[in-house]
């Protein structure tokens, strides 16, 4: 078969309308290999400079740059944006306020905002203090049934020092505060509605802890039937949805050694949903498989070979947190099978058969929809051999 | 080619019938999912007049619902009708289009970068 890497990212991204570009390297001589990307819809990211970006080529693959510097490929279900103004704070929400004195002002268009445009609102809340005094922004949603719902805002304090801040939702845990400091950072919360609404709360509320008053920026309001927010659905009027990002058809049988090799990505779950999510080598069929998976186990990766339909290896390791980054290796040889997660071989299996046929990478089950890998990835490389592949080295952090 | 079309049909169950049609398939685990790639977005029963609630989220006042459960769909990769008409024109799958509306602008939902207008049938 010869020697050969088929590798993405690691600080190296290239893409286009459409396609994301790994790299096959076969004696020091580069090539492309070209994953099509679809998304029927715009979507944003936060790009090398801490911006956020509105990606305007639908099917434009979105390497976002947050909390890292070698950015990774990102990709997200389809989501939806409750919230029809997500700056405009006057529009979508309304004065919920409780005391004598206790008043809540809103100018939209006020400050800068992480998109680096002057659309970040500010809301200037005062309570009157003791039991059941508060001065809020409410946002709620009419439901007919109970759902689940994750809302998000970037919040920054405009007054240049700490503030604490009411910032709640319908069951979304025991009232208290949040810190809005002067840089902006986004907040998040999961609750659920009940069978008539959601809803959403911002402001001061100093029986739960609060300053009696805020002075904050508020950018970013979203709220998403969803366990975990995800990356930002602007909206100016109505509910916006982005679509699901799909990342198949990587490469070709020649690019792969059915016979042996490694499979390794650097990888970060969306969140720990328990949902199957993977990410395969495979002859586009799901008969003939190597991939590696987050499970419907919490925190949970696994590995697995399949030949003929059959499973051949199925390694598991637990993870401490699957949100985070984490490197994971299979190496897939004729009864000689093993697990790296992070530096530690954490499995091994010694009888079993290698696919027939390998000839796509691609990010899904392995017949080119369905478990969809949808998550983060800093690096894939897959090898065609084993033997002087130092895992351990690899893998580590 | 993609469109968008806006539909409204007579109940939930309506709806979820004609999205199943569209075709499902299975996975290992039993686990369904569809086999299209389109975008459906569920609005449901659409709020005509805000609800009101109190300041513990108890409802004071209902909302005024829509009669009809209503559908978002960006149709993908859509063929045309006629590839050698002079203008292509496109076409939902069989039975979508008895239940297409047309609004003015964007109505109570779009998709992100997409204007209805520009992308109706």
């Amino acid at each position: 078969m010869g020697k050969g890497i088929v590798k993405l990212g690691e600080g190296q991204w290239a893409v286009k309308d459409g396609n994301l570009l790994a790299a096959k390297e076969t004696n020091g001589r580069f090539k492309n290999a070209e994953f099509t990307v679809t998304r029927g819809t715009d979507a944003t990211y936060v790009g090398k400079d801490g911006l956020i970006f509105n990606e305007t080529g639908n099917d434009t693959p979105r390497i976002d740059f947050t909390d890292n510097t070698d950015g990774h490929l990102l990709l997200e279900p389809e989501s939806r944006n409750l919230v029809p103004y997500s700056n405009e704070i006057s529009l979508s929400t309304g004065s919920t306020v409780s005391g004598t004195g206790s008043s809540t002002a809103v100018t939209d268009n006020y400050a800068i905002s992480p998109d680096g445009t002057q659309n970040a609102a500010r809301l200037v809340a005062t309570s009157a203090t003791g039991t059941g005094k508060y001065a809020l922004r409410d946002f709620i949603l009419s439901t007919s049934s109970v759902k689940s719902y994750t809302q998000s805002t970037y919040l920054k304090s405009n007054t240049g020092s700490d503030q604490k801040v009411s910032y709640y939702g319908r069951d979304t845990g025991v009232r208290g505060f949040i810190t809005v400091t002067s840089e902006w950072q986004r907040f998040e919360l999961s609750g659920n509605s009940n069978t008539t609404n959601y809803y959403v709360y911002l402001g001061a509320r100093p029986e739960d802890g609060t300053d009696t008053s805020c002075d904050i920026l508020v950018y970013g309001y979203q709220l998403e039937q969803l366990g975990y927010a995800t990356s930002l659905i602007p909206t100016n009027g109505s509910q916006v949805t982005r679509d699901a990002e799909t990342c198949t058809g990587a490469g070709s049988s020649a690019d792969f050694n059915s016979e042996e090799g490694v499979l390794y990505a650097e990888i970060a779950a969306l969140a720990d949903d328990n949902t199957y999510r993977i990410l395969s080598l495979s002859d586009e069929t799901r008969n003939e498989r190597v991939y590696m998976q987050y499970t419907n186990a919490s925190n949970t990766v696994s590995v697995v070979v399949k030949y003929d339909g059959e499973t051949q290896a199925n390694m598991v390791y637990v993870l401490s947190d699957a949100t985070n980054f984490s490197k994971v290796a299979i190496k897939y040889k004729a009864n000689d099978f093993a697990l790296w997660v992070n530096g530690v071989e954490r499995d091994t299996d010694t009888i079993g058969n290698t696919p027939t046929t390998l000839n796509k990478l691609q990010f899904n089950e392995g017949d080119s929809s369905g478990n969809e890998f949808y998550g983060k990835v800093k690096a894939i490389r897959v090898y065609k051999e084993t033997d002087g592949i130092d895992l351990a080295t690899l893998t580590s952090l | 080619m993609n469109k968008i079309g806006k539909y409204e049909f007579n109940s939930s169950v309506q709806a979820d019938d004609m999205i199943a049609a569209l075709g499902t398939s299975t996975d290992e685990d039993g686990n369904t999912y569809p086999s299209h790639n389109h975008c459906i977005v569920k609005l449901g029963y659409i709020v005509l007049e805000q609800g009101e609630y109190n300041e513990e989220g108890e409802e004071v006042k209902a909302p005024v619902l829509s009669e009809k459960y209503h559908l978002d769909v960006l149709w993908k990769g859509l063929e045309p009708i006629d590839a050698e008409a002079e203008v292509l024109s496109y076409i939902e799958p069989k039975g979508w289009a008895d239940n297409r509306i047309d609004i003015d602008g964007n109505g109570v939902h779009s998709f992100m970068g997409l204007d209805y207008q520009e992308y109706k049938f």
